[in-house]
């Protein structure tokens, strides 16, 4: 049982470390990545398909 | 004896995040142009992002009281589940295992690889009826939890928790109808951010007032070897740890919420690198609040130990709707005023997050797997958009009713598991065969399909229905032991049905 305890207590403690690390890169980062979404949705020529025109004619339309 | 903290600053701290959600909603509603940007945000997410929307989609209120649940009821043993969960990302992640192809594929739905890969539009839509039924199936137990973890919390009583629960799900409603994907990945960012830094905290609080060695001896004395050790635990076991290995799989590479994040990455080297890094918070989802549902076990038994989460003879009480109650109500006597606002508007966050996804996932199935295919014509962009918010209001009624009258009667986490393997074990086999096995063919596919639905007998009220509990009982049949089975079989099912009946050679060739 001793051996469990110090397997929980090592994964936990590793676990918290390294993701309190995750949340620190992914809290900064994910500012710049919303940017760029947003950007490219703005711009997006790449809406393939025919049926996004047709949803902005029908947009204009109404 | 059990009051809470909760205080109205703590109200005005919710308050402010749920009004913060709603302005989100109005802001990216502009930038919804077709269902490509409704439904994976014109394929746009980058890795950042598209970790912070995996873990914030799975980190859920649900997950937290389900693992707590779990945490309070098995102790450390409980954080195999955790465990599992991470090396079967990591291995998805490493190896492209099913997400890979699935994003080559440029699918948006997995019913919608069943009709490309088999080019059959009725593998789809029922497949993609089966996946909905499922997946509704699944949540419809969210809001009563929600439900419980709000009044645990906040102290609130029944009346006013429904108030609360109807507001929150008709402002979910309000901007995933607007947003869609677009404003699900952002309300995703930002209750990832609160709910980490939230639980994070919580986590050292709870150790620096209890003590890891009070902690450890608490557990040693309610469960003895059993708290520690999951193969030899009460209802674990391992045939329970390999149930949880697969659902670790299923969880990221086969549940539709998992897949569509997937398919809305930029690129595969972006998919393999979402799964590496989301690996560290599929485990982290399970274990953080597993561990504060063993720091409540802990600090109810040394108070008392305090019914009603103790019977009189120090034992945990084994009704599930009671040990789910135990997280929240802990948190609402250990965190001091502010942070227990900023760590409910988290889970609260975390709530209409994990309905968000949810709700535009499986409204998009109905729509995209079975209504448009059904359709004699092709329907337009616009009447698919609005089919599908008819569907998010449709499946909100439902979820209110649902979580109103059903008797839970297993552990939160097993009715998941349960409900979920309705769907996931037929579509299993379909991914794993239709992927990597070039003879699997459109029959054994349906037979797959249609034998994953046993798995419903897992459900302990179907059980009671088919007079089985007591059979089950009697030969030690638990529910992780039918899933299992009936994985098995709708595997070797596929197989056998695609070697009887193969598809006709042309099929076979255009997918090769």
């Amino acid at each position: 049982m001793e051996g469990w305890i110090i397997f929980w207590g090592a994964l936990l403690l590793v676990t918290l470390i390294i993701y309190t690390v995750l949340v620190l890169y992914v809290s900064l980062g994910g500012v710049a990545d919303i940017r760029k979404m947003l950007k490219s949705l703005s711009g997006d020529e790449n809406s393939e398909d025919s049926d996004s025109q047709e949803l902005d004619e029908e947009s204009l339309e109404s | 004896m059990l009051e809470t903290n909760f205080s109205n600053i703590d109200w005005i701290i919710v308050a402010a995040y749920l009004a913060g959600t709603v302005v989100i909603g109005l802001w990216v509603n502009r930038y919804i142009k077709g269902m490509g940007d409704f439904l994976v945000a014109g394929r746009s997410l980058r890795t950042r992002l598209g970790i912070a929307t995996m873990i914030g989609s799975e980190l859920g209120l649900v997950t937290a009281m389900f693992a707590a649940q779990k945490g309070f009821t098995t102790g450390f043993s409980a954080f195999h589940i955790g465990l599992m969960a991470g090396i079967a990302t990591l291995i998805v992640g490493v190896t492209g295992f099913i997400v890979v192809p699935l994003r080559r594929m440029e699918v948006m739905t997995i019913p919608e690889f069943y009709e490309k890969r088999f080019r059959s539009r009725s593998l789809r839509i029922v497949g993609g009826f089966i996946l909905a039924a499922a997946g509704i199936l699944n949540m419809g137990l969210f809001l009563k939890a929600g439900a419980v973890f709000v009044s645990g919390i906040t102290g609130i009583d029944d009346d006013a928790v429904k108030w609360v629960m109807t507001v929150m799900i008709v402002l979910v409603l309000f901007y995933t109808c607007l947003g869609g994907m677009v404003s699900v990945i952002i309300t995703d960012y930002v209750q990832f951010v609160v709910l980490s830094f939230g639980l994070l905290l919580t986590c050292v609080i709870a150790v620096q007032k209890i003590g890891w060695s009070t902690l450890v001896k608490g557990v040693e004395k309610i469960y003895s070897e059993e708290g520690f050790n999951p193969l030899v635990a009460e209802g674990v076991g391992g045939s329970y740890v390999s149930w949880m290995f697969f659902l670790g799989v299923i969880s990221c590479a086969v549940w539709q919420t998992a897949v569509m994040r997937a398919c809305a990455a930029e690129s595969v080297a972006v998919v393999k690198k979402m799964y590496l890094w989301s690996s560290l918070g599929f485990m982290i989802r399970f274990l953080i609040p597993q561990f504060i549902g063993i720091c409540a076990l802990v600090y109810f038994y040394d108070m008392g130990p305090v019914e009603p989460f103790f019977d009189s003879d120090g034992q945990v009480s084994n009704d599930p709707e009671v040990t789910m109650k135990a997280m929240p109500i802990f948190l609402g006597k250990l965190l001091p005023v502010g942070l227990l606002g900023i760590v409910a508007a988290g889970m609260i966050a975390a709530f209409m997050s994990t309905h968000d996804t949810y709700l535009l996932c499986w409204s998009s199935v109905l729509t995209e797997d079975v209504v448009n295919p059904l359709a004699s014509e092709r329907m337009s962009q616009r009447a698919r958009i609005v089919l599908t918010r008819a569907f998010l209001v449709m499946i909100a009624i439902f979820l209110v009713i649902w979580g109103l009258w059903y008797d839970l009667g297993q552990d939160l986490w097993d009715y998941m598991a349960v409900s979920g393997a309705i769907y996931f074990t037929g579509a299993f086999a379909i991914l794993l065969l239709g992927l990597y096995w070039k003879r699997a063919s459109t029959t054994g596919a349906f037979s797959a399909l249609f034998i994953g639905t046993l798995a419903v007998i897992g459900l302990k009220p179907v059980q009671a229905k088919l007079d089985l509990v007591d059979y089950f009982k009697e030969k030690g049949i638990e529910s992780h032991h039918i899933g299992l089975t009936v994985s098995f079989i709708a595997i070797i099912g596929m197989i056998v049905m695609s070697v009887v009946v193969p598809d006709q050679k042309e099929r076979t060739e255009n997918f090769n």
